[in-house]
């Protein structure tokens, strides 16, 4: 079911699936780029939720997907804030699902018990969208540095792989990194080397160059959710 | 260092770049395995563009502890998979 959150006077919409009276996810789907690309799959994996009697609530942050904010309004602080107005109108919420860059968001939810998948640093994130701008200015004939992006960009804001950025979304971004808290159950890939609570089967799905889905991911996903949650 | 250890350790970054490659292009285990150093990579695989390249570079980072400078991309850095494991060795040996 498609509902809507108010906020900052826009109507902002948030897929429900599952079940009312029991425990209840946050989704919160990477950012830019990577949102699009994982799109099918969280919703794949809310459905699997809602089988193992769990509900979720994955909300579009203004300036993405279907809201008609535009982006450049957005920054890490906004999306915080309007985590906690989507939680206050259509939760309760007991607890949060983080993938890639949401971790930077779930901090705004208090102490809730958190859920990361492969959570990822702000500058990294940045990085990225600086070289992808670096590399299509070279094309055009420009000859273009992170420094000199970064410096501009900071002042008035900059248009980084389609996305327009505001110098506070920039400021921000740059600095964040997932919160630190007691509560974290940390989700990777069964061949990431780095340490982890849970093992997921699958692949970084956000980084692919031609969006796919992958089923089995999403039963992974949710079934490590639902072991977590109940 | 021994000989075996330094092959040792080239080929943890060969199979890392290996890994960023498939998960970047969505190839199974098989088709990375069949990389060789003459492997072609820009110009031969289309979706490669410039986002793609960009999440590359920043992955290879991560996964290596690497850093990559802005002026170090090239187009011949990506020519063929034997240049972009020479670069990544070179890289995390530094």
């Amino acid at each position: 079911m498609i509902r809507a959150y108010r906020f900052d006077g826009n109507d902002e919409l948030c897929l429900c699936h599952g079940p009312e009276g029991g425990p209840a996810l946050l989704i919160l789907p990477p950012l830019f780029d990577e949102a699009n690309r994982v799109r099918h799959l969280l919703v794949e994996a809310a459905r699997a939720l809602a089988d193992h009697g769990i509900a979720s609530l994955l909300p579009d942050l203004p300036g993405c997907n279907e809201s008609l904010v535009p982006l450049d309004r957005a920054s890490i602080s906004l999306w915080q804030a309007a985590l906690i107005a989507c939680a206050e109108q259509l939760g309760p919420i007991s607890h949060v699902a983080a993938i890639r860059g949401g971790a930077l968001l779930d901090g705004a939810l208090g102490d809730l018990p958190r859920w990361r998948l492969a959570p990822v640093k702000g500058g990294q994130l940045l990085r990225t969208m600086l070289r992808a701008r670096i590399a299509s200015d070279r094309e055009a004939g420009i000859s273009s540095s992170s420094e000199t992006l970064m410096e501009a960009a900071r002042n008035q804001g900059i248009e980084l792989a389609g996305n327009n950025l505001s110098p506070s979304m920039i400021r921000e971004l740059d600095s964040a990194a997932p919160s630190e808290g007691s509560a974290v159950r940390l989700a990777r890939f069964a061949d990431d080397p780095l340490d982890a609570e849970a093992r997921i089967a699958g692949a970084p799905l956000w980084l692919r160059a031609e969006p796919a889905h992958d089923p089995a991911m999403a039963a992974s996903i949710a079934a490590d959710l639902a072991r977590w949650v109940i | 260092m021994s000989e075996i250890e330094t092959s040792g350790a080239s080929d943890a970054i060969e199979t890392v770049v290996r890994q960023v490659l498939r998960d970047i292009l969505g190839l199974s285990e098989d088709q990375v395995a069949g990389f060789d150093r003459d492997t072609e990579l820009f110009g031969a695989l289309p979706e490669l563009d410039s986002m793609a390249v960009a999440g590359l570079l920043t992955e290879m980072e991560d996964r290596l502890g690497i850093l990559i400078e802005d002026d170090e991309v090239d187009g011949e850095l990506f020519e063929n998979f034997g240049n972009l494991v020479d670069f990544a060795r070179a890289k995390a040996s530094a």
